[in-house]
């Protein structure tokens, strides 16, 4: 009905992610840097701006360059900005009208209605014409709006299906219940994925406190969150589809693109979903899935392109031993290598005195199974089983001046390296 | 049902809303001002150059208007208007059901819910099979803190801080914070409720009035918190702003990546919640400008070297100072050995 919208939100995922998160890229930059062409880009950023509200889009000028950026501040903003992305899905003109007639036709009806009833109350009251929408169209849409978005229910007598309004699960709770329940949706809107289904849910109430009820509905901002990524919610159509796959136990194959090009997609082969992993630090999500030889494979979620769920369905129980060998000794997302044991690293730990001992309990809170022990006053050392020691280097470097590597002796000479190269950065040789 | 489904496509949910909104009539310019607060700020144009405006309003032709208002004596009312009902219920959909369904789930929602909501949900639910279920996600990179000594009153001070933040209420308190200081029945406004995602606590935000300053307590330290009628002369917001504007670092950090082994990406995520501005300096060098809070900059400086030698600070130099600093100490401490 309108060209702004879109098909697939996969349109606008990648380029969301590399222009508007990163945000140091002009048109022809990213055109260079991604290998796409410069209409489709322009186009895309384009959509973008339109979906997003203006006040975080910020525009910079870097020469002649024009950059977009989308931007925002932990304590200032507690509302996902991109979640308005996931509001662009193109309609017809005939979804919008089936959708709505039938909405208020059925309401307007004390008992549930036929197909048949349907059609006629509609064309009776000139809200269709049957020369623009078929009788079929009606009846996927029913069929749509009962199995697929749910707000109709049907049931089925003498083999005719009976339409409905879907009851009100809100109906028997009062007024203080409802803001406890918008509390709580407030909170958790940001930390439960997929969180686009947490914004959903709270605009639903937030209609029916209005509409249904007739009370405030004023936004509750009570909440501000540490540590919390906007822009893992691009991937969040993909975790959905998995998450799906994962509930139903249905295998499925992905078409997964390798970090050196967009182009170079590959499909893999028949997977068992079994587990999203998280990186809370980083914002990312993973895919552990086992393929027929139980092997773990593990799959960036901001790599996958689509996702295609088979027929064949598996037993998820019997993943569970395999992945807690395979993934209990991840820091992040490496899985064990086949036949191999996970490597010790041992760290040893100098405070200057016990106001520094915090360090100490930072270091432990974080490390996923370590073992603390006191060698002396201000000297402790921290033993822990990993699958990849190069994992946890981005995390020792941050305890720079506390932290002495004991064991793996490649694991020391690498951080040895690291921090002479960081030196040389600075131009102290 | 898609997450990415038109039923939430922004225009579906304002035509929802004007059907609504028309149940008892309303003039055309009430119209045009849903459809203005509404609309993108680019606004959409259909295949004929007509405006949504048009369309809702039937003022194109015959076959193009949406004729689910129409017009009787100046007002619009829905193409269905049974009285004294609203024309369009509000339902939520199975995706909205599945995900209220797995907040139950969740230890911390026991804190706002009470057990009886929890269970009238619950029974309202139970037919739906929500695939957000807890077995299936890990959490990795977290903080796994010590269990709390108090639960029960950590979950008290929640639930009054909590009343006294949706009544824009004072509180007092006192605290004994991580040295061992005590402050005693202090007057605060409460600014918001921190969660954090890394160790899932919740912190309090307040403005202290008896010390004239932002402070960031554990809820859990925090004893004989109560909510108060006294007059305090200051409300959350213009508390938060002061937060915001004492806090605010005057200078931001510049810092220069070289987009090798991904550090780039890596560098980006870091700092996804600091407000910034990027350009690339070509030769794949990149320049990031981090605003950020001073409270803040420990953590800042620790991501800054946690990202390794592809990145470098450009300014201000006391940063550059510290990175270099701990780095030497690092090296000093290494070679020790």
């Amino acid at each position: 009905m309108f060209s702004d919208f879109i098909k697939h939100y996969n349109i606008i995922r990648h380029i969301l992610r590399d222009c508007f998160l990163y945000g140091c890229f002009s048109r022809d930059g990213l055109e260079n840097k991604r290998n796409v062409s410069s209409r489709k880009v322009s186009y895309e950023m384009r959509r973008i701006q339109q979906y997003v509200e203006e006040e975080y889009i910020r525009f910079d000028k870097d020469r002649r360059y024009k950059l977009l950026s989308l931007t925002y501040d932990f304590m200032r903003h507690t509302q996902n900005f991109l979640i308005n992305t996931y509001m662009t899905k193109s309609f017809t003109r005939a979804d919008l009208l089936t959708y709505f007639n039938i909405l208020m036709y059925l309401n307007s009806k004390d008992c549930p209605c036929s197909l048949n009833d349907i059609e006629n109350g509609l064309i009776d009251h000139s809200m269709i014409s049957f020369d623009k929408i078929s009788s079929k169209t009606i009846e996927r849409k029913l069929n749509e709006m009962c199995k697929t978005i749910g707000v109709l229910c049907c049931k089925t007598e003498k083999r005719t299906k009976y339409y409905s309004i879907s009851p009100d699960v809100l109906e028997s709770f009062d007024e203080k219940e409802l803001l406890s329940i918008h509390i709580a949706i407030s909170l958790y809107k940001n930390i439960i994925s997929p969180v686009a289904g947490g914004y959903f849910t709270e605009q639903t109430l937030m209609d029916y406190m209005k509409y249904e009820r007739n009370l405030d509905t004023r936004n509750v901002q009570v909440f501000n969150f540490r540590n919390l990524h906007f822009h893992p919610v691009i991937e969040e159509q993909v975790l959905w589809e998995i998450l799906n796959a994962i509930h139903t136990r249905k295998r499925l194959k992905l078409v997964y693109c390798k970090p050196s090009s967009r182009e170079n997609l590959q499909e893999t082969k028949g997977l068992c979903p079994y587990k999203i992993r998280y990186d809370v630090r980083h914002g990312r999500f993973y895919l552990i899935s086992f393929n027929e030889n139980s092997k773990c494979i593990v799959s960036r979620l901001d790599r996958i392109e689509s996702v295609l769920i088979l027929e064949d369905t598996f037993e998820r129980e019997g993943f569970e031993e395999e992945y807690n060998k395979q993934m209990c000794c991840s820091w992040s997302s490496v899985s064990l290598d086949c036949g191999k044991e996970p490597e010790l690293v041992k760290l040893e730990v100098i405070i200057n005195d016990e106001s520094e001992r915090y360090i100490v309990d930072k270091i432990m809170n974080e490390s996923c199974n370590g073992v603390l022990e006191k060698i002396d006053e201000g000297c402790y050392h921290i033993s822990m089983r990993l699958n990849d020691t190069s994992e946890i280097i981005p995390w020792l470097r941050g305890y720079a001046g506390y932290v002495r590597i004991l064991e793996s002796r490649a694991l020391a000479e690498k951080l040895i390296k690291d921090w002479k190269e960081m030196l040389l950065v600075y131009g102290i040789v | 049902m898609e997450l990415f489904n038109e039923v939430k496509n922004r225009y579906f949910q304002l035509v929802f809303r004007i059907i609504n909104e028309c149940a008892d009539g309303k003039l055309k310019s009430d119209v045009l001002k849903l459809i203005d607060e509404g609309e993108f700020e680019q606004k959409v144009i259909g295949k004929n150059q007509q405006s949504f405006a048009d369309l809702v309003l039937n003022r194109c032709d015959e076959d193009e208007n949406l004729n689910l208002l129409k017009e009787k004596e100046g007002l619009f009312y829905p193409a269905f208007n049974d009285a004294g009902k609203l024309p369009i219920p509000v339902r939520f959909t199975n995706i909205e059901k599945a995900w209220l369904k797995a907040i139950l789930e969740v230890d911390g929602v026991r804190m706002i819910l009470s057990n009886e909501t929890i269970d009238k949900l619950k029974k309202e639910l139970g037919d739906v099979d929500t695939p957000i279920k807890k077995e299936y996600f890990e959490l990795t990179n977290t903080i796994k803190l010590p269990q709390l000594d108090n639960k029960e009153k950590y979950v008290q001070n929640f639930k009054i801080i909590l009343e006294a933040l949706m009544n824009e209420k004072p509180i007092r308190y006192s605290n004994t914070d991580k040295y061992g200081n005590v402050y005693s029945d202090k007057l605060a406004v409460p600014v918001g409720i921190e969660y954090s995602m890394r160790d899932a606590r919740f912190r309090l935000s307040l403005y202290c009035l008896d010390d004239k300053r932002p402070i960031m307590a554990n809820i859990f330290s925090l004893s004989d918190v109560r909510i108060v009628d006294e007059e305090v002369g200051i409300n959350r917001e213009a508390a938060k702003k002061i937060l915001f504007e004492q806090k605010y670092s005057e200078e931001p950090v510049v810092l220069e990546v070289t987009d090798k082994k991904a550090a780039m990406e890596r560098c980006f995520m870091c700092f996804s919640g600091m407000e910034r501005t990027a350009r690339s300096l070509g030769n794949n060098k990149y320049e990031i400008r981090l605003n950020y809070y001073l409270f803040e900059e420990d953590n800042i400086v620790r991501s800054i070297i946690s990202l390794g030698p592809y990145v470098k600070v450009l300014s201000p130099q006391s940063i550059a100072d510290k990175v270099i600093d701990k780095v030497k100490k690092a090296i000093a401490l290494a070679e020790m050995g």
